[in-house]
C-alpha cells in the first residue's frame, strides 16, 4: 500500500520543478525572448569577423554592413530600391489575391465552374514559377507589367486554394437553414458563405503575401534595374558582400512586418468571424 | 408587459405585414429516394390535412420519414408524387409562407442573438417594424438580456430559443420544429414547451412539429399523427391520427392521458408495460 503512494509522491514533487525551469523564462514578456535568438546572432556575427575567425570577404563585420546601409541611404539609392520593390508586391499581391478571390469563390460554389477550370488552374500552379519569367520578358520586355505579372501569379494560387477549398467546407445545415429562410444566390454568398470563410481568406492572404515577397525576388533577379532584387545581382557582380547582407536582411525586416501586419488583420477576423 | 401584448395583437403595425395561419395539405404524397445501385420508398400514399392554427406533432420510429415530410413542406426537399400546399399555395422550390426551426439552432456564430434572429424577418421588412417585432421576440423568448451576445456565449437550451425567435421572425404561416427541443435536458424541455404554448397563444400559427417523445407530443398536440410502415407495402405513411381535446396544462394523471399514450407507444414499437 505504501510503496505506490511513495512513488506518486516522488512524481509529484518533481513535476512542478521541471516546470518551473520553463515557467521562469516564459514569464519574461514575449518580445524579449523573441530577441534573445538574434541578439546572440548577431554576437557571435561580432566575435567571429572582428577576431578574423572568418574573413571580411565571405563575411563582413555588422559594422560595415551598417556603413553600406548608410552609403546607399546617402545617394537615396536605397529609398529607391525599396521603394519600388514595395510598390511591386503590394500592386501584385492586390491583384493576385482578388483574382484569387473571385475564381476561388467561383470554383468554390459552382460545380460547372469547378468541372471547367479546377483542371486548368491545377495544372497552372504546376508550373514552376521560375517558369513564367523568359515569357513573360519576352512578352512584356523588362519593364514594370512583367514583374508585376509574376507576382500576381504567386499570389494568385494560395488564395485560390485555400478560398475554393474553404468554400466547399462551409458548414451545410448554416447554408440549408438560410435557404430554407429564402436566402440564396449572391445574398446567401453575402450573409452565409462568405463570412464563413472570412478566416480561411485570410489565411490565404498571409500565404499569398509571403508568396509575393518569393516571387518578387525572383522578377528582379533575372531582370531589373532597381528594386532589392535588382540590389542583390548588383552586388553580387560588385563583390559588395555587405550590400548583399544588407539586402537579405532588409527583405527579412520588410517580409517579417508585412507579415505581422496581416497576421494582425487575420486574428481580428477570427474574432469578428467565428 | 407591453411589447408582449403587442405582439399578442395581430393588427398592431407591427403585425401589418402577418399572414394568417394556414392550413397545409398533403395529397397522395410519396417519396423515394434513388441512388444508382437502389431506390428506397421512404413515404407512400400520405393523405393529410392540417387545419389552419392546429398544433400537429409528427411521431415515428427513427428513420421513417419524418424530417423528409416536414422538409417537403418548406420546400427544401420535394416529393417524388403527390401535391403538398399551404393555403392556397402549391409548395414548389423553398417555400416562404412557412418558417423552420431544426433540432440544432443553426445559428450564424459571426452575429449577435439579435442580428441571427434578424434573419428570418421577411423580406422587404420595414427597418422600424422589424427591430420592433425582434424586440417582441426577446421578450416573449425571455432573451433580451442576451441580445447582444453571440451564439458561441449562450446556451443550448438559449439557442434553440434564438432559433425558435429566428423562425418566428418571418411571421409564418406555418411553423415547422424538427426536433427542437431534442438535445436538450428534460427540465429545459419541459420550459420550451410552456414557451412553445405561450407563442401559440400569442401567435396563432399552424405549428407542425416532429418529435420523438410521446409525452412530449401528448403535452402539446391539439392532433398527434404517427408514421409507420403498413405490413403489405414499404415506406411509411399515416398509421394513426389522433384528437387531443383536453386544455393545456394537462395532467399526466390524467385517465385518457395515460390511455393515449400506452396506445401510441405500442404504436411506435414500445411495450408501455416498461414505461
Ligand atoms: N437526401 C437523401 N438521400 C437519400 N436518402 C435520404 C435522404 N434524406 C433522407 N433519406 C432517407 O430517408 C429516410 C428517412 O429520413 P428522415 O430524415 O426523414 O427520417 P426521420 O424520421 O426524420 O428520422 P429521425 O427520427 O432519426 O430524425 C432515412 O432512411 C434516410 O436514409
Ligand atoms: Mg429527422
Amino acid at each position: 500500500m505504501s510503496a505506490p503512494q511513495l512513488s506518486t509522491d516522488r512524481a509529484g514533487s518533481q513535476r512542478p520543478k521541471k516546470a518551473g525551469l520553463g515557467e521562469v523564462i516564459l514569464r519574461a514578456p514575449k518580445w524579449l525572448l523573441s530577441l534573445i535568438l538574434p541578439v546572440a546572432l548577431l554576437g557571435i556575427w561580432q566575435f567571429v569577423t572582428t577576431t578574423g575567425i572568418v574573413a571580411p570577404w565571405s563575411l563582413p563585420t555588422p559594422g560595415a554592413v551598417i556603413a553600406a546601409a548608410g552609403e546607399l541611404l546617402e545617394g537615396g539609392d536605397l529609398g529607391k530600391h525599396i521603394g519600388i520593390s514595395t510598390q511591386r508586391v503590394l500592386l501584385g499581391f492586390a491583384i493576385g489575391s482578388l483574382l484569387g478571390l473571385v475564381f476561388g469563390a467561383l470554383v468554390g460554389l459552382s460545380k460547372l465552374a469547378d468541372a471547367l477550370l479546377s483542371l486548368s488552374i491545377g495544372a497552372l500552379r504546376a508550373v514552376p514559377s521560375l517558369a513564367w519569367v523568359p515569357l513573360l520578358v519576352l512578352w512584356m520586355k523588362m519593364g514594370e507589367d512583367s514583374k508585376v505579372t509574376l507576382i500576381i501569379i504567386g499570389a494568385f494560387f494560395p488564395v485560390f486554394t485555400t478560398v475554393s477549398l474553404a468554400l466547399r467546407h462551409v458548414d451545410a445545415q448554416l447554408v440549408e437553414a438560410a435557404r430554407a429562410f429564402g436566402f440564396k444566390g449572391l445574398k446567401l454568398l453575402r450573409t452565409v458563405q462568405l463570412p464563413a470563410v472570412v478566416p480561411a481568406i485570410f489565411s490565404g492572404l498571409r500565404l499569398a503575401l509571403a508568396q509575393a515577397w518569393l516571387f518578387l525576388v525572383a522578377a528582379e533577379l533575372l531582370g531589373a534595374s532597381m528594386g532589392l532584387g535588382f540590389l542583390l545581382t548588383d552586388s553580387q557582380n560588385n563583390g559588395r558582400i555587405d550590400r548583399l547582407i544588407l539586402t537579405i536582411i532588409l527583405l527579412a525586416i520588410f517580409g517579417k512586418i508585412t507579415d505581422a501586419l496581416i497576421s494582425l488583420a487575420e486574428r481580428w477576423a477570427i474574432r469578428r468571424w467565428t | 408587459m407591453i411589447m408582449a401584448t403587442a405582439y399578442a395583437l395581430p393588427h398592431t403595425d407591427v403585425a401589418a405585414s402577418t399572414s394568417t395561419a394556414l392550413d397545409v395539405n398533403f395529397a397522395n404524397v410519396s417519396r423515394t429516394f434513388s441512388t444508382k445501385k437502389e431506390s428506397r420508398t421512404v413515404l407512400r400514399d400520405v393523405n393529410l390535412h392540417i387545419n389552419a392554427g392546429e398544433v400537429v406533432v409528427i411521431l415515428g420510429a427513427s428513420g421513417c420519414g419524418k424530417s423528409t415530410l416536414l422538409r417537403s413542406v418548406s420546400g427544401l426537399d420535394a416529393p417524388s408524387t403527390g401535391i403538398v400546399s399551404t393555403g392556397a399555395h402549391q409548395v414548389d422550390g423553398i417555400n416562404e409562407l412557412c418558417a423552420v426551426a431544426f433540432q440544432e439552432p443553426r445559428l450564424l456564430p459571426w452575429r449577435s442573438v439579435r442580428e441571427n434572429i434578424a434573419l428570418g424577418l421577411a423580406p422587404k421588412t420595414e427597418a422600424g417594424a422589424g427591430a420592433a417585432l425582434i424586440n417582441e421576440l426577446l421578450e416573449l423568448t425571455g432573451l433580451t438580456h442576451a441580445a447582444e451576445l453571440r451564439p458561441r456565449e449562450i446556451s443550448g437550451g438559449m439557442a434553440q430559443r434564438v432559433s425558435l425567435a429566428r423562425a418566428l421572425a418571418r411571421r409564418p404561416g406555418v411553423l415547422l420544429l424538427d426536433e427542437p427541443f431534442g438535445a436538450l435536458d428534460a427540465l429545459t424541455r419541459m420550459n420550451m414547451q410552456d414557451l412553445l404554448l405561450s407563442i401559440h397563444a400569442s401567435f396563432p400559427t399552424t405549428v407542425l412539429m416532429v418529435t420523438h417523445d410521446v409525452d412530449e407530443a401528448l403535452n402539446l398536440a391539439d392532433r398527434i399523427v404517427v408514421l409507420g410502415r403498413t405490413e403489405d407495402a414499404p415506406g411509411a405513411t399515416v398509421v394513426e391520427d389522433l384528437a387531443l381535446n383536453a386544455a393545456h396544462p394537462r395532467s399526466h394523471s390524467a385517465e385518457d392521458f395515460i390511455a393515449h399514450r400506452a396506445h401510441l407507444l405500442r404504436l411506435l414499437g414500445v411495450d408501455p408495460a416498461n414505461h
